[in-house]
């Protein structure tokens, strides 16, 4: 197998969450592909962002998640780490480190860590130098 | 970039059941425990993964609610079917028995096994099994050329996830239809 396809996240403020994720995710080039609200789904809110092969897929209705998730997103390169870290903040994210090379996990872990509207903690990691 | 989850995290309330369940359902996805080590508040965290890359992240703070839906990527039907079935026998709950899933693609193959505390951990494939097929028909036609019976042992070999597929998980999706994309899963 070659890892994970796709992930949910349970968010409580749904416009909130729009706000966050589609600015935050743009910057790594990911795109909404798909939303249901909850006068079509008659209980959910549902935003699914990326390809039908990798993709997040952000809920709300049940409540936000507890106790928090964590989430890391693939960046191509530390440029793109850098403009998620910068779209996140200014969408309403809340800074849990900015972007720089993480050497405790390896020498060339490039990672920024912004907050959703949640606490759900959202990261982009480049692993290439 | 290439649109990809790097790694996600959820939490379990029986940290020892989840280590249990998710090394034997995921086994056959050629995936397991990577690293283990404890938390600042003594909780412990696994890491499951593929070797060098672990990228599920499981402590045992409590489980996280509302469950989480994490999706694995597996390389062909195959390892969908034995996903569901470790997974199952690890204690795992039916959440839609492996088949086709048209409604959200031509080709997509997943079965979806809720973990010990409800996560709904699904294995997927997008691909039909192009380069497996011509492998195994061929290996079915040598046995059964002995026999003289080759129909029945190659519609045996190759139809049988797909039968088990069209009753079950069609039957359970319906109902939901109205309801989100992903919440069908549920």
């Amino acid at each position: 197998m070659s890892g994970l396809d796709h992930a949910s996240l349970s968010v409580g403020d749904y416009p909130a969450a729009r706000r966050f994720y589609d600015a935050a995710l743009q910057a790594l080039g990911i795109a909404l592909r798909r939303e249901m609200l909850k006068s079509q789904t008659g209980k959910f809110d549902v935003a699914i962002y990326g390809r039908p092969e990798a993709s997040v897929v952000v809920i709300a209705g049940g409540g936000k998640a507890t106790p928090r998730v964590h989430l890391a997103f693939s960046a191509a390169n530390h440029g793109e780490v850098d403009a998620f870290y910068k779209a996140a903040m200014a969408a309403g994210g809340t800074d849990n480190g900015p972007p720089g090379i993480r050497a405790n996990y390896n020498p060339n872990y490039y990672a920024a860590f912004v907050f959703d509207p949640d606490g759900n903690n959202i990261e982009a990691v480049c692993r290439q130098p | 970039m290439t649109i990809d989850i790097d790694h996600t995290s959820l939490s379990v309330s029986d940290y020892a059941k989840a280590k249990a369940f998710y090394a034997a359902a995921l086994a056959p996805l050629g995936c397991g425990l990577q690293m283990e080590f404890p938390m600042d508040d003594g909780s412990r965290v696994m890491g499951i993964g593929l070797p060098g890359k672990p990228f599920l992240w499981i402590s045992g703070g409590g489980k996280t609610s509302p469950p989480v839906h994490i999706a694995l990527r597996a390389e062909n039907r195959g390892q969908v079917n034995a996903f569901y079935a470790a997974a199952i026998a690890a204690g795992g709950t039916d959440n839609g028995a492996p088949g086709p899933r048209p409604h959200y693609h031509e080709h997509y193959y997943a079965a979806f096994v809720l973990d010990p505390d409800g996560h709904n951990i699904e294995a997927v494939v997008h691909s039909p099994d192009m380069p497996a097929k011509p492998a195994r028909k061929r290996a079915a036609a040598k046995r059964s050329a002995a026999k003289t019976a080759k129909r029945p042992a190659k519609s045996a070999t190759a139809k049988k996830p797909a039968r088990k597929a069209a009753k079950k998980p069609a039957a359970k999706r319906k109902p939901a239809a109205k309801k989100g994309r992903k919440g069908r899963k549920k």
